[in-house]
């Protein structure tokens, strides 16, 4: 496959990494998936730029990213509300750009939210690690080297060809497609009972949905610690350690609980009394600490249909 | 064999077998799960045992819970059916030194069971150990099960570094640190010509033992293993 150089890294920010759909199929090895925690706006920018719905991306974290052209392509910035400079001026987000090689493009700490995806035509390529290059620091695999790090200055990446007949600059989506990101309004967290939940006594599962809880700066790629002002009390006997799903929200002894993103190990020891749907994940994935939330309680069914319903919208057969 | 099957995730179903840390409960698991995988079914992304449970990933754009479920349901009563330990599981054999520089623990070990420190190394190497699950890191290898002589409770503050290699023991469980990192178990000792690559070899259900070297075999075995 050719591909052309794309971008220089010239300042990582605090956390910039490559992600692509994620790594499959390897749980049974401890080989966690990794891949963007921002599904919805990883899959919106390559929507947008025409790519493959899963091509690789960078992940920007708290912003604080510059980079400088090397060919004249398309970009987009999907993701949390952000300023944007193209050669210092300002553009729109979630619209399809055009840069000219020598031309740098930074990424400001966000207004609100965490991460942002900066997409390019053709999507980042590098050497796939078991079957792929998303960066998962903690397991030392994927990213630019394949050794899990994070990009640094000095940076080079590749990107793979494209049409440049099938890009529209300036295409974005309708204004009301946009996911807010809000830091003010309580954030609802549709998630479904499962696992130990029918073992949690009457009154913390009530206390699970009936009252807010808050989004701390405890958290990272691995999952999101919660604030509640009554803890969610487990009274049964530890259990053994069990596989642990993606989104599930894990009960540990001090009854705060935690809610496992991408990059969570893959056996846990906590009670879970639950698991976080996608589009409750979606918005979790942008709330930074101080943020309030509300659990309620959805169906297996409802939480299958809404990621059906996004997988064709995004073209994603996987 | 009485085992549930139950709503794991948004694509995840979890077979549950009696909750208790055992081996052959255990292999039933791991049974369980290459009949899963054997069958095919178009639909599987994954499928994970842990001690006393398996987990199923499917793709919900080619099935559905109900599916899932009433699939899971035949492979477990062909399960009662068959007969299970006929097949040989796969041995890893490691070198261990077990000399305080790789094992800053033994010591400590020693004086906590009452054990010899040269008893500690015969009780940890005479056993042959079954690999009940991988996980926490890739390829660490939750291994068991350690003679009750031998058991002891995690450090009470885990070391920010364990070299990978290390060979360590907390409660009925010992295990191989696959790659350097954080760590809350007792370090014994360290696998002679151990790399990053080794962990990844091991599968559950598989069977490990350790061999105890002098640290002049271990720097030997470590610089044939380099060159």
């Amino acid at each position: 496959m050719t591909s052309y150089p794309a971008l220089r890294i010239d300042q990582p920010g605090l956390l910039t990494t490559l992600q692509d759909w994620g790594r499959f199929g390897h749980l049974s090895q401890g080989i966690t998936r990794g891949g963007p925690i921002d599904e919805r706006a990883f899959l919106w920018a390559n929507k947008l730029l025409g790519n493959t719905a899963t091509a690789a991306q960078l992940e920007v974290t708290l912003g604080g990213l510059s980079v400088t052209a090397l060919k004249t392509s398309y970009w987009v910035v999907c993701g949390a509300p952000v300023t944007v400079t193209k050669s210092q001026q300002p553009i729109p987000t979630w619209e399809v750009f055009r840069v000219n090689a020598g031309e740098r493009v930074r990424i400001d700490a966000p207004e609100r939210g965490l991460r942002s995806y900066l997409a390019v035509a053709g999507g980042f390529t590098a050497r796939p690690v078991f079957g792929s290059i998303a960066t998962v620091t903690r397991d030392g695999l994927g990213g630019l080297h394949g050794d899990g790090k994070p990009l640094q200055s000095g940076d080079e990446l590749h990107a793979g060809s494209f049409e440049s007949a099938q890009v529209v600059p300036f295409r974005r989506p309708q204004h009301d497609l946009i996911p807010r990101v809000s830091s003010t309004t309580e954030l609802r967290i549709p998630m479904i009972p499962m696992a130990q939940y029918a073992q949690f006594e009457q009154h913390a599962q009530q206390s699970l949905v009936q009252q807010n809880m808050q989004v701390t700066a405890k958290q990272d790629r691995m999952g999101i610690r919660l604030q509640a002002n009554q803890p969610i009390a487990w009274t049964q006997p530890q259990i053994i350690s069990e596989p642990l799903p993606l989104g599930a929200i894990q009960i540990p002894p001090d009854g705060q609980p935690i809610v496992m993103l991408n990059d969570c190990q893959t056996l846990g020891g906590y009670p879970k009394i639950g698991v976080v749907s996608w589009s409750g994940r979606m918005a979790l994935a942008q709330a930074t600490a101080g943020t309030a939330l509300r659990f309620e309680i959805t169906t297996l069914e409802q939480a299958q249909a809404e990621v059906k319903q996004a997988y064709r919208f995004f073209n994603l057969n996987l | 064999m009485k085992a549930s099957i139950e709503i794991a995730g948004v694509d995840a179903a979890m077979v549950v077998f009696e909750a208790v840390v055992d081996k052959h409960i255990n292999q039933q698991v791991h049974v369980l799960r290459e009949m899963v995988i054997a069958a095919q079914p178009t639909w599987l992304s994954d499928a994970v045992a842990a001690y006393h449970t398996l987990l199923v990933v499917y793709d919900i754009q080619r099935t559905t819970y109900a599916q899932v479920q009433q699939f899971l349901q035949s492979q477990l009563e062909q399960l009662q059916h068959q007969k299970l330990t006929n097949k040989k599981a796969t041995v890893h054999e490691y070198f261990v030194c077990y000399d305080p520089e790789f094992g800053p623990d033994i010591e400590r070990v020693s004086h906590v069971t009452g054990l010899s420190i040269d008893e500690v190394i015969q009780r940890h190497s005479e056993e042959t150990y079954h690999v009940y699950t991988i996980g926490f890191a890739p390829g660490f290898a939750y291994l068991g099960d350690v003679p009750e002589a031998l058991q002891v409770a995690r450090l009470d503050t885990p070391r920010t570094k364990v070299p990978a290699g290390s060979v360590a023991v907390a409660n009925q469980q010992t295990a191989i640190y696959p790659r350097t990192s954080p760590g809350g178990w007792n370090i014994i000792g360290r696998v002679a010509g151990w790399n990053e690559q080794s962990g990844l070899r091991l599968k559950a259900g598989d069977h490990v033992r350790f061999i105890p070297v002098t640290m002049q075999r271990f720097l030997a075995l470590e610089s044939g293993a380099s060159s």
